[in-house]
């Protein structure tokens, strides 16, 4: 029989950037115990998270009824077995999530797979980028989906998306001749703060680069953003950050990312 | 006469963003608060701008708030303000806009316009059996109109017609 993909995806509103890979983690441990527990002929199962959504997604599962049924009843156990730091309970169900979700998709093949919790039915429709307006998806099928995703200005799995930041973070490099500092935990925390990043690069007056070159550091690094720095390291007055979505307005968000930047920096000349 | 002015894409005056703020919360059912009026128990739907003395520290800057509280909240409730935004004359497509998870208490968010602060957007008491949470949101006044305007500082904002924000203010401290 022909295999089919499996797709579960759990929309909600902003979540913590610190939670999301472990949760994708447990989802992808989770799913691989029940796939196997039950018996199901699963070639892959991969997790993915964003800041707004978790995405479990599965392969070889045979086409028909069987399947649908079975991932009827595996998919309502797996969000009830989700774990995380801080939950709360959003609606009457008691359902418990950092954030309350506003949609689930799930779908096998082109069929729905039909399931009820945290106060939703499950069904076939998402949405895209939140700052291109309301935009309402509906899945022809499970295989369609990153590409619709991405089409909607998302980009679902983890790994292209920061390959999409590195990559342009060093043509930020090469544009200024300098070095973009691209600190793995910044980039992490970007990674799990956008659907859709976007580079950004900005400046800051002359006069910050007299402070002390860790506190200017970590200062931009609290904001997530990166350091710019020159061949023998040192600091020059820019910085590279990341927007979430489209690249429209770039003005205005380099302003208001030097503005935030420079009155935190103020406060620490004044300490 | 003001319709044509806000449609015509120019800037929308300080006190005409509290009026438009005004008609979309009252359009979504909320009652409006005259400033200074204080928070009533039970579930209600309020809106209305207040002066930040008169309010919790929220880490906004600018002493003039815009504050909606919805109790319960309708599910799309962070759209609705996302949509209340955009009547003040901002373009979110041409904007960052960021939810930093927890800056607004355990179920909030502190809410930043290209990098700086505008809102606080939180969710309050779990709910009870059978009723869904309700919702908190505070968005400092300067800040939009800042965005709004194009402006880099509060004192230089319109505030209706020629009389500026600077103008209204003076010699009060900020």
């Amino acid at each position: 029989m022909t295999a089919r993909d499996s797709l579960l995806e759990i929309f909600s509103e902003t979540l913590p950037s610190s939670g999301v890979r472990p949760a994708a983690d447990q989802l992808k441990r989770l799913a691989g115990e029940e796939f196997s527990r039950r018996g199901l002929p699963v070639t892959s199962v991969e997790a993915y998270g964003t800041s707004r959504r978790l995405v479990l997604y599965a392969s070889g599962l045979p086409a028909g009824a069987l399947s649908v049924r079975a991932l009827s009843e595996i998919f309502p156990l797996l969000l009830g077995r989700l774990e995380f730091a801080r939950t709360m309970s959003w609606e009457a169900s008691g359902f418990g999530f950092p954030a309350p979700v506003r949609s689930l998709l799930a779908l096998h093949g082109e069929r729905l797979v039909s399931f009820s919790a945290a106060g939703l039915k499950s069904g076939r429709v998402t949405e895209g980028l939140e700052s291109l307006g309301p935009r309402r998806l509906s899945l022809p099928s499970a295989e369609k989906y990153f590409k619709t995703l991405e089409h909607a200005s998302v980009l679902v799995k983890d790994g292209e998306r920061l390959a999409a930041m590195r990559a342009g973070l060093d043509s930020a490099s090469r544009r200024m001749r300098l070095g973009v500092e691209a600190h793995e935990d910044t980039l992490r925390e970007n990674l799990y703060s956008a659907e859709y990043p976007v580079p950004v690069v900005s400046g800051f007056a002359q006069e910050f680069l007299a402070l002390p070159p860790e506190r200017l550091r970590s200062a931009l690094r609290s904001l997530m953003f990166f350091p710019v720095s020159d061949d023998d390291g040192r600091l020059q007055p820019y910085f590279a950050a990341f927007r979430d979505g489209v690249s429209k307005g770039q003005r205005n968000v380099e302003d208001g990312y030097r503005a935030a930047l420079e009155s935190r920096l103020r406060q620490l000349q004044t300490k | 006469m003001y319709n044509k002015r806000w449609r015509g894409g120019g800037k929308v005056d300080f006190q005409d963003i509290i009026f438009k703020l005004d008609r979309f919360w009252a359009r979504q059912g909320c009652a409006l608060l005259p400033p200074g009026a204080a928070g009533l128990p039970g579930p209600l739907s309020l809106a209305g701008a207040a002066a930040r003395g008169e309010l919790a520290p929220d880490g906004l800057p600018g002493r003039y708030r815009y504050r909606v509280l919805m109790r319960p909240a309708p599910a799309d409730v962070r759209r609705l303000f996302l949509n209340s935004i955009k009547e003040t004359g901002i373009d979110r497509a041409e904007h960052d806009l960021r939810w930093l998870s927890g800056e607004g208490g355990p179920a909030g968010w502190q809410v930043l316009l290209d990098g700086l602060p505008l809102a606080v957007f939180r969710y309050l008491d779990p709910p009870a059996a059978r009723s869904a949470a309700g919702a908190e949101i505070g968005i400092s006044l300067e800040r939009l109109a800042m965005v709004s305007q194009r402006k880099k500082r509060a004192a230089d904002l319109a505030w209706s017609g020629r009389l500026t924000y600077g103008a209204l203010h003076a010699g009060e401290a900020a």
